[in-house]
C-alpha cells in the first residue's frame, strides 16, 4: 500500500511539473519583433593574422530595413534608477545611461560617427560665442520651436533655466556638476555658470563669470541634459522642504514624473528582469537627414519600443542572441574574444570590432627618484616593445599606442605627428634598444657594477636576451628597490601581463623592481593621496577612458600642475608640472576655436611625448556582436562601439 | 525546553550583535571607499566626490559608524545603499530575496528529497550494481566543474531542444505591461507554497491521529487532493500566464542545482541507514517476518533520517545565500549576485546588510537545528 502511495506521489509530482511547463507554452512567448527574415547578410569579416573582426562599413551593401516592432538588447546589469536625476549623480552607471540618455535633449548633440557638434534644441548649428556683461560672460541662445516632450508640451527656454536652477539650488552633486559647472567661491579663475535665464520662451540666456572655452561652452553646458519643468517642476518644490532636498529628489519615480524630449521615452522596469522604452512619436528631429563622418542616413526612431534583457553573464546571452531572443548585447567592455568562434559560426550574426576612447598606460611618481629623473623614463620607454608585446604576448587582443589621443578618434586625430612620435620606437632590435637606453642612462649620470649587455652564444653571435646589469646607482648613490602596480590578473590579464614584462625590462637595466599585480581597489587607493597628503607608489598602469570626444579635455585633467592630486585632489596623480605645458593646456581650456585647440592640443601632446609622464602601453578594441538576420545599422565603424550610442536606439532598423 | 531556546536565543542575539560589528569592521577595512569610483571620472571636480562622502556619511569616524550600524540594524535600518541610493538596503534585500528563496530552496528540498530516496535505496541494495551504478553517478554529479555543467545544462535543454528558457526569471513579451510587479507575484508563490507545505503537514498529522483504517484514507487521498487544489487556484487565478512563466523559468537552473546537490545527501543517508540497519531492532523487525520494504522505510530509514534532517536544516538556513554562480549563469538576480556586486563596488552597508541578514537566518537555522534534535531523539531531550 505505500508502495502504492508513493508511485501514486511521484505521478502527480510529474503531472503537476508538467502541467506548468505545458501552462508556459501556452503564453506564446518568442520575440515580438516583425522583422522580415528573408536571409541573414552577415558581413563579419576577419583579419587573418588576429582573429579579430573588423568593420568596413563604407564597403557595405546597405542593410537597413524597414520599420522594427521590438529593438530587443541584453545588458549585463540591472538599472539602478528609472529617475534621470538620480542617474546623473549617486546612481550613475552606464547600464542604466543606455536606457536613460535617449530620453533627454541637450542644446547641441553630436553626430556619429564623425562626432560632430550639431544643434539638438538648439535652433542652428552655430554656436553663439556671446559677449562681456558686467563681470561675467553672457551667451543667448536662439531655441527651436518644434522640440516637444512626448505630452506634447513644448520644450522651452523654461526647462534650461529650471535644470540649471535645480542643480544649483538642490547642491546637486556627481555629473550634473562636471554639466553644468557653479563657480568656485575658493577659485576664482574656474569657469562656471552664475545664472541662466529664459528671455523668452526660445531664448536662454547663460550667465558665466567669465568667458568660457570651448570646453566649458558648449561641450560640457551646451550638451547638458534639460530636464520638463512642468511635470519635476512640483517633485522639486516638495524635495525643497524636505531635510535632504537632494535625496527627496532622487527617490521620486522617473517614471510617474518624467518625460521625454529625446528619440526614446522610458516607460517601464522590471527590477533585475528587463526595462523598456518606447520611441517618442514627436521626436523633433524624426525623419532628419544627417551627413557625419561619410555617412548619409535619417534619423528614427524605426522601432516601436526597445528592451534591454538583463543577462547574469555572456555565455548566456551569446546564447539568447544566437536563438534570436535579442538582437544586439549592449556591454561597456565589449564581449569576451572566446565567445567570437560561436558568433562567427552562425551566419544570422555579425561581430564587430570597434576603437575606443582610452588607453592603458604606465605611470610615474614624478616627485621622487629615479621615476623624477627624464633618463630613467626615456630609457624604460625604449625597453618597451610595445610591438612585440601586442602581436607576441597579447596575442593581437591590444594594439600599441603612442599618443594619449587614440586613433579611434578620426576628429582630433593627427596620424602624422603620431607616427612621427611611433618611428622612435618601433622596428628596433633588442639590442638597438638595450643599448640606447644604457647610453641615456649612462649620460645622466647612471653607473653599474656590471652594465647590462646583449647575450651572445660562443660564436659572438647575439641573441634574444640580455645579461642583466648589476649594481646600478645613480650619482654614486645606489638606486632603491621600485614597485610596479597593476590590476590583478582576474580584472585586467593584459595589464598584469604588462607589469611582469616591465618588470623584466627593468630589471634588464639593472633597476631592482617588482611587478605587483594587485586588487583594484587596493590598487586604486594605493595611487591616490595617503593619509599624510603624499604619494606612496613608484609606478602604477591603470587605464582611463576619456569622456567627450567631440571636444576632448582630458589633458588638462591628467596633467595640468594644478590638478596635482597632493594640491586638489584632481587626477595628476604622478604630479607632473611643467610650466610649458600649463601655459599650453590653459590655453586650450580657453581656446574659442576648433583648429586653435587642435593645434594647442597636439602641442601638448609633443610636451607629454618629450617628458613622459605616462609611458602609453596599448589600447584594446571593443568586440560586439548583433544579429544581422533581424536589424540592421546605417554605421557599424564607430568610436566605442554601437554601445557608445546607446545600441543606436534612435537609428536601428529592421534588416531587410 | 522553553528555558533552553530562550538561553540559545539570548546567546544568539549576543552573537548576533558580535558578528555585525565585524562584519562592519572588516568590509569597512577593504582599500578604499565609494568615492573611488566616482575618481575615476576625470571631469568630476573632487567637490562633487566630497558632498557624495558627506551625503553617505563617510566622514563620520570607524568607531561611530559601526556602532550606530549596529544599533540601527536591530531597529530595523540597515542603512542607504551607497550605489543605489537614496534607496535603502532593506528594500533592495527584499527585491531580491524572493527571488533567491524560491530557487535555492525549491533545489534543495527537491536534492534532499531525491538524495534521501536514492540513498535509501543504494544502503539497503549494498554490493549490488545499483548501489555502485548509483555511488559513480553520485561522484559525478558532486563533482563536477558547476559552472561548466550548468552551461552544458542551459545549453543542451535551452538553447538545443529549446525546452527551458536561456536564463533569466520571466519573459520580457509575457511581462511587458503586466499588471503587478514580478516580485509580488513571487511573494504570492512563496506564501501559497508555504501554505501548501503546512496543509500538507497538517494531513500528515490528521493521518497519524486517526484510527488506523480512516487515516490510511486520509494518507492516501488527502495529499492528491490538495494539490490538485493548490494546482486548481494558480489555474483559475489570473495571475496564472505569471506564475507559470516564473515556474519555467525556475525549472531549469533548480534541475541542475539539484542534479548536482543530491549526491552528497544521497552518500550521507546511505552511511546513515547502513548504521542503523546494524541495530537490534531492525535484526527484531526482521525476525518478526515484516515486510522488507516496511522494514526499510518504516523502520531503518526514519531513524536514519535525524542527520539528514539536521542536515536540510542547515543547508536551509544558508539557502539566502544562494549561489553567485547560479545566479550568473542563469542571468537569475538573487542575494548571492547582489553580495558579490556590493562586495565590489565598496557597497558596504548593502554587503553588511546582506551578510547581516544570513546571519540571522543562520542564527535561526541552528536554533531550529537544535530543537529539531531534541524532538527526533529522545536521548538527546533526556540529557
Amino acid at each position: 500500500m505505500r508502495a502504492t502511495q508513493l508511485t501514486r506521489w511521484r505521478w502527480l509530482a510529474i503531472v503537476a511539473v508538467l502541467a506548468i511547463v505545458a501552462a508556459a507554452c501556452q503564453q506564446g512567448g518568442g520575440g515580438t519583433t516583425a522583422a522580415p527574415s528573408d536571409g541573414g547578410t552577415a558581413t563579419t569579416s576577419l583579419s587573418g593574422d588576429t582573429g579579430a573582426t573588423t568593420t568596413a562599413a563604407g564597403e557595405e551593401e546597405p542593410t537597413t530595413g524597414g520599420d522594427l516592432a521590438t529593438y530587443r538588447m541584453g545588458i549585463f546589469s540591472d538599472t539602478t534608477t528609472d529617475n534621470f536625476w538620480a542617474y546623473y549623480d549617486p546612481a550613475s552607471s552606464v547600464w542604466t545611461g543606455y536606457i536613460l540618455n535617449d530620453t533627454k535633449s541637450a542644446l547641441y548633440g553630436n553626430s556619429y560617427p564623425g562626432i560632430e557638434l550639431t544643434k539638438d534644441l538648439a535652433a542652428s548649428s552655430e554656436v553663439p560665442t556671446g559677449a562681456a556683461e558686467g563681470d561675467g560672460w553672457a551667451i543667448e541662445v536662439a531655441m527651436r520651436e518644434d522640440a516637444m516632450w512626448d505630452d506634447g508640451t513644448p520644450v522651452t527656454a523654461n526647462d534650461v533655466a529650471f535644470t540649471f536652477a535645480t542643480v544649483r539650488d538642490l547642491a546637486l552633486g556627481g555629473n550634473w556638476l562636471s554639466a553644468w559647472p557653479l563657480p568656485d567661491p575658493e577659485n576664482p579663475d574656474a569657469i562656471g555658470l552664475t545664472d541662466v535665464q529664459a528671455v523668452d520662451d526660445y531664448t536662454v540666456k547663460l550667465v558665466f563669470n567669465q568667458q568660457p572655452g570651448l570646453v566649458i561652452w558648449p561641450h560640457s553646458v551646451g550638451t547638458a541634459p534639460v530636464m520638463p519643468a512642468h511635470t519635476w517642476g512640483p517633485v522639486v518644490e516638495e524635495a525643497k522642504a524636505s531635510d535632504d532636498p537632494a535625496a527627496a529628489l532622487y527617490a521620486a519615480s522617473g517614471v510617474e514624473n518624467d518625460v521625454a524630449s529625446g528619440p526614446m521615452n522610458f516607460v517601464e522596469r522590471e527590477e533585475g528582469a528587463f526595462a523598456r522604452s518606447e520611441a517618442n512619436d514627436v521626436y523633433y528631429d524624426r525623419g532628419v537627414e544627417v551627413e557625419s563622418g561619410g555617412f548619409n542616413y535619417t534619423v528614427g526612431p524605426f522601432t516601436d519600443e526597445s528592451t534591454f534583457s538583463v543577462y547574469g553573464g555572456q555565455d548566456a546571452a551569446v546564447l539568447a542572441l544566437k536563438a534570436g531572443e535579442v538582437d544586439y548585447l549592449l556591454n561597456p567592455l565589449g564581449m569576451q574574444r572566446g565567445l567570437l568562434a560561436q558568433v562567427q559560426d552562425d551566419p544570422n550574426l555579425t561581430a564587430v570590432v570597434n576603437p575606443t576612447f582610452g588607453f592603458r598606460y604606465l605611470a610615474f611618481n614624478m616627485r621622487e627618484e629615479p621615476m623624477s629623473i627624464p633618463a630613467f623614463r626615456d630609457a624604460l620607454a625604449l625597453m618597451i616593445d610595445k610591438e612585440f608585446m601586442a602581436n607576441n604576448v597579447l596575442q593581437g587582443a591590444a594594439f600599441p599606442l603612442y599618443a594619449t589621443m587614440p586613433e579611434g578618434n578620426r576628429k582630433w586625430y593627427n596620424a602624422e605627428v603620431a607616427e612621427s612620435f611611433a618611428s622612435n620606437y618601433v622596428g628596433k632590435t633588442i639590442q638597438e634598444r638595450l643599448e640606447g637606453a644604457v647610453q641615456i642612462l649612462r649620460d645622466a649620470g647612471f653607473t653599474w657594477e656590471t652594465e647590462p649587455t646583449v647575450a651572445t652564444d660562443a660564436e659572438g653571435n647575439v641573441l634574444n636576451a640580455v645579461n642583466n646589469g648589476v649594481g646600478i646607482a645613480y650619482n654614486g648613490q645606489p638606486v632603491r628597490p621600485l614597485e610596479i602596480l597593476a590590476p590583478g590578473p582576474g580584472y585586467d590579464p593584459l595589464r598584469a601581463t604588462y607589469s611582469i614584462w616591465i618588470e623584466t625590462w627593468l630589471n634588464q637595466l639593472g633597476f631592482e623592481a617588482e611587478a605587483n599585480p594587485t586588487d583594484f581597489n587596493a590598487l586604486v587607493a594605493a595611487v591616490d593621496p595617503q593619509a599624510d597628503n603624499t604619494a606612496a607608489f613608484d609606478m602604477f598602469i591603470l587605464g582611463w577612458s576619456l569622456g567627450n570626444p567631440a571636444f576632448p579635455d582630458y589633458h588638462h585633467s591628467f596633467f595640468h600642475s594644478s590638478n596635482d592630486m597632493l594640491v586638489n585632489g584632481g587626477s595628476n596623480r604622478g604630479g607632473y608640472a611643467s610650466e610649458e605645458f600649463d601655459a599650453l593646456a590653459d590655453a586650450y581650456q580657453a581656446a574659442q576655436s576648433e583648429e586653435e585647440a587642435y593645434d594647442l592640443m597636439w602641442q601638448m601632446e609633443e610636451v607629454l611625448q618629450r617628458d613622459k609622464p605616462y609611458i602609453l602601453l596599448f589600447d584594446t578594441g571593443i568586440l560586439e556582436f548583433y544579429r544581422t538576420e533581424s536589424v540592421a545599422f546605417p554605421f557599424t565603424e564607430t568610436l566605442g562601439g554601437l554601445q557608445f550610442i546607446q545600441g543606436m536606439q534612435e537609428l536601428v532598423t529592421a534588416a531587410k | 525546553m522553553l528555558k533552553y531556546v530562550a538561553k540559545r536565543l539570548i546567546q544568539g542575539l549576543l552573537l548576533l550583535m558580535l558578528f555585525l560589528a565585524l562584519l562592519y569592521i572588516l568590509l569597512d577595512a577593504q582599500p578604499g571607499d565609494i568615492s573611488l569610483q566616482l575618481s575615476a571620472n576625470p571631469r568630476l571636480p573632487p567637490e562633487a566626490q566630497e558632498i557624495v562622502r558627506e551625503r553617505l556619511g563617510l566622514d563620520q569616524p570607524l568607531l561611530g559608524r559601526t556602532v550606530t550600524y549596529v544599533l540601527n540594524f536591530f531597529q530595523g535600518d540597515l542603512g542607504l545603499s551607497f550605489t543605489q541610493y537614496p534607496r535603502t538596503v532593506g528594500s533592495v534585500i527584499l527585491e531580491k530575496l524572493p527571488r533567491t528563496i524560491l530557487l535555492f530552496l525549491s533545489a534543495t528540498i527537491l536534492a534532499y528529497y531525491m538524495g534521501f530516496a536514492l540513498g535509501k535505496v543504494m544502503a539497503w541494495r549494498r554490493g549490488k550494481t545499483v548501489e555502485t551504478g548509483l555511488t559513480l553517478g553520485g561522484v559525478a554529479a558532486y563533482t563536477v566543474f558547476y559552472p561548466w555543467f550548468a552551461i552544458l545544462m542551459l545549453w543542451f535543454w535551452g538553447f538545443q531542444f529549446g525546452l527551458f528558457p536561456l536564463g533569466k526569471f520571466i519573459d520580457v513579451d509575457e511581462w511587458t505591461g503586466a499588471p503587478m510587479a514580478a516580485n509580488r507575484v513571487f511573494m504570492r508563490m512563496l506564501i501559497s507554497l508555504g501554505i501548501l507545505g503546512l496543509v500538507l503537514g497538517a494531513v500528515s498529522l490528521l493521518a497519524h491521529r486517526l484510527p488506523p483504517e480512516r487515516g490510511e484514507q486520509v494518507a492516501r487521498y488527502g495529499p492528491p487532493l490538495v494539490l490538485v487544489a493548490f494546482l486548481a487556484f494558480w489555474w483559475l487565478s489570473p495571475l496564472r500566464s505569471y506564475v507559470a512563466d516564473i515556474a519555467h523559468h525556475t525549472l531549469l537552473p533548480v534541475l541542475t542545482l539539484a542534479s548536482v546537490q543530491f549526491a552528497g545527501v544521497m552518500l550521507l543517508t546511505r552511511a546513515s541507514m547502513l548504521e542503523t540497519l546494524k541495530e537490534d531492532y531492525i535484526l527484531t523487525a526482521r525476525a518478526k517476518g515484516l515486510p522488507q520494504r516496511d522494514i526499510r522505510n518504516r523502520h531503518a530509514a526514519r531513524n536514519a533520517l535525524l542527520p539528514v534532517v539536521t542536515s536540510l536544516v542547515l543547508a536551509l538556513s544558508f539557502v539566502i545565500g544562494g549561489g553567485i554562480l547560479t545566479e550568473g549563469i542563469f542571468s537569475w538576480p538573487g542575494i548571492g549576485g547582489q553580495l558579490l556586486d556590493a562586495t565590489l563596488t565598496e557597497d558596504i552597508p548593502l554587503a553588511t546588510g546582506t551578510l547581516g541578514v544570513i546571519g540571522i537566518i543562520a542564527l535561526v537555522g541552528h536554533l531550529i537545528s537544535d530543537v529539531l534534535y531534541m524532538y527526533l531523539d529522545p536521548r538527546i531531550r533526556t540529557s
